[in-house]
């Protein structure tokens, strides 16, 4: 009983539009002061929460994403794809996508992404001819690629409220965001061939490519010293993050020179601004975790859904609509925070390998990036592109479907997910 | 109003000086894990408390930044249901009750849990764990006072609050995200 007042409060006080972390404060406190348990609980279940070595990756990650962006690396990284794949039909378009591959090494946050490309891309675009609206929402849809390449953010968050191995869905993920930009990449060459996009008609200068190759290797690096160092187990996730702020810092300093005092501090500001904001959800989200826990939820919801269906398959399906539905409305790494910690137990019981399910939950919920009506990446679009919402929406469907197929794909082959791994031996 | 001028000021300048705090633990965290790092890879042997130390920072880094992301109103929130409707203030002093309220609770518990983490000493750094604890509290306190002050902005002044005045939304890493 208390467990279903509980939750009718959480989604009324989210729906009123307090903010999640104070909500899931509010009714853990709630429950605690009903249950008749110590109110310390709170506080040390919250500290509980944050004081946790893995979490610090994620501070880092913000750092070393935000020295890069303001070096004006993004600049260098466009035009050296635009070299490599410009010339096809639909040529901005194609560099768009591959872009944000790219970027994802970078920054691993989608709404950085957005407007980071789509200030360069889509007033470029716009002068060869395509539409502002397709523009602005092709910036969106590429834009999930880059939490879902690791380094990302949703990914150490995982992590840390689920304690399954940060490296072992880095390992996951990759070739689920490398399939969702090879298949827009594709998509978009079937859109263009159909309405006819330009081609990327500039000149090929030596010179400038080779500045542009030297450029973009030196950014290009640092995901691979990241991704290199956890995946040889040189490095924990942290400390990877940490050499890859060191990286950035140097990069940014002794090559490009464009790093200032001024430039870093607004930096390390922005990034503990991310940082304190989730970590004030984690903290809070774990004092419900607790309780979550205690009252034997997953087990129950377990039970429930293995009543429903034997097949761990279906079942997960079920949980991935649940997952894109919830992502329309709620920010990211939020519902990764508040839902992870119960459904993870619950697919495990059910059957479902725990990286599968990570590398699953990641890619549905970023999904929710570009939904209406609340994808944060599409808003983001809508003020980098100066275009309207609608618009934006009404190219974006064929996206969409897409990557719902994606993420049927990963469903049904969990080979995809859990292949890289097994070769790296985390699982 | 000249009274609440000066509430204002006084908000403001308090966010500074707990926003330059957090960098300031952010740089030092920063700096001791990359010592560590130093150590562990140039010269063979790590330093023992660095993690503690470091992780301890970084909750007090979260505790004092929760404090000025809400001053800047910038914790996530579901804002599809009340951003066009006319009684937006009304919810946002009922938010801004209820997050005092809670506020009030990190304060109360806070104080209790760092009280008993006195006893406790951390096993690599050998620091009490009353430090970090700590964070809870006065953390919990700068919310309180600035939800207190926002309260009374909301109360007085119902047009200098809406949503887009100083919500610098999500996109916190994209760079944009100065210092005013």
């Amino acid at each position: 009983m208390i467990s279903v007042s509980m939750f009718s409060a959480l989604v009324f006080l989210l729906l009123v539009g307090l903010p999640v972390a104070i909500v899931l404060g509010l009714v853990s406190t709630g429950w605690v002061i009903l249950a008749g348990s110590s109110l310390q609980m709170v506080a040390s279940r919250m500290y509980a929460g944050i004081d946790t070595f893995v979490l610090m990756a994620i501070p880092f990650f913000c750092l070393a994403g935000e020295i890069m962006n303001r070096c004006g690396i993004t600049d260098r990284l466009i035009q050296f794809v635009n070299y490599l794949v410009g010339r096809v039909r639909g040529g901005l378009a194609q560099a768009n996508i591959y872009s944000s591959l790219l970027f994802a090494g970078i920054t691993g946050a989608a709404v950085a992404d957005v407007s980071a490309l789509g200030s360069v891309f889509i007033p470029a675009m716009e002068k060869q001819g395509y539409t502002r609206k397709f523009s602005a929402m092709i910036t969106a849809a590429s834009s999930i690629i880059g939490p879902i390449i690791p380094p990302s953010i949703i990914v150490v968050v995982y992590g840390a409220v689920t304690g399954v191995s940060v490296g072992s869905i880095f390992a996951a993920t990759m070739i689920p965001g490398v399939i969702v930009g090879l298949s827009m990449s594709a998509l978009v060459a079937v859109i263009a061939r159909k309405k006819n996009f330009p081609k990327f008609e500039e000149k090929f200068q030596a010179r400038e490519f080779c500045i542009c190759l030297k450029d973009s290797i030196l950014a290009l690096i640092m995901p691979l010293i990241i991704v290199g160092g956890i995946f040889s187990g040189v490095f924990t996730p942290t400390e990877a993050a940490a050499v890859a702020v060191f990286y950035a810092l140097l990069v940014g300093v002794v090559f490009y020179r464009s790093v200032s005092i001024r430039t870093i501090y607004q930096s390390v500001f922005s990034a503990m601004r991310t940082s304190a904001m989730l970590f004030f959800i984690i903290g809070f989200a774990n004092i419900l975790g607790w309780i979550i826990s205690r009252v034997h939820l997953p087990e129950q919801i377990a039970v429930f859904m293995l009543s429903l269906s034997n097949n761990p398959k279906i079942l997960l399906l079920l949980v991935v609509v649940l997952l894109i539905f919830i992502g329309t409305w709620l920010e990211t790494s939020a519902s990764c925070i508040i839902l992870a910690p119960i459904l993870a137990p619950v697919m495990q019981k059910v059957g479902i390998h725990p990286v599968h399910f990570a590398t699953v939950m990641v890619v549905s919920l970023n999904i929710g990036l570009i939904t209406p009506p609340l994808g944060v990446a599409l808003f983001a679009a809508v003020g980098v592109g100066k275009v309207s919402f609608e618009d934006v929406v009404s190219e974006l469907w064929p996206f969409l479907v897409l990557d719902i197929v994606v993420v049927l794909l990963l469903v049904f082959v969990p080979a995809l997910s859990l292949a890289i791994p097994r070769v790296l031996g985390f699982i | 109003m000249e009274i609440l001028g000066k509430l204002r000021r006084l908000g403001r300048g308090i966010n500074a000086i707990v926003a330059n705090a957090t960098v300031l633990l952010f740089i030092v965290m920063t700096l001791i894990v990359w010592a560590q790092i130093f150590f562990r890879f140039i010269l063979g042997d790590g330093i023992v408390w660095a993690e503690e130390i470091a992780k301890y920072m970084m909750v007090w880094m979260a505790l004092l930044g929760a404090a000025v992301v809400y001053y800047e109103q910038g914790h996530i929130s579901i804002d599809f249901f009340i951003a066009n409707n006319r009684k937006v203030r009304w919810f946002k002093l009922f938010h801004t009750l209820l997050a005092a309220f809670l506020f009030t609770v990190l304060i109360v518990c806070g104080i209790k849990y760092a009280h008993l983490g006195q006893r406790l000493i951390s096993p690599a750094s050998g620091i009490r764990k009353f430090w970090p604890y700590l964070a809870i509290p006065v953390g919990g306190f700068f919310l309180l006072f600035q939800s207190i002050i926002r309260f009374v902005d909301l109360l007085t002044d119902g047009a200098g609050n809406d949503v887009a005045a100083n919500v610098p939304d999500l996109r916190s890493t994209e760079g944009k995200g100065e210092l005013e």
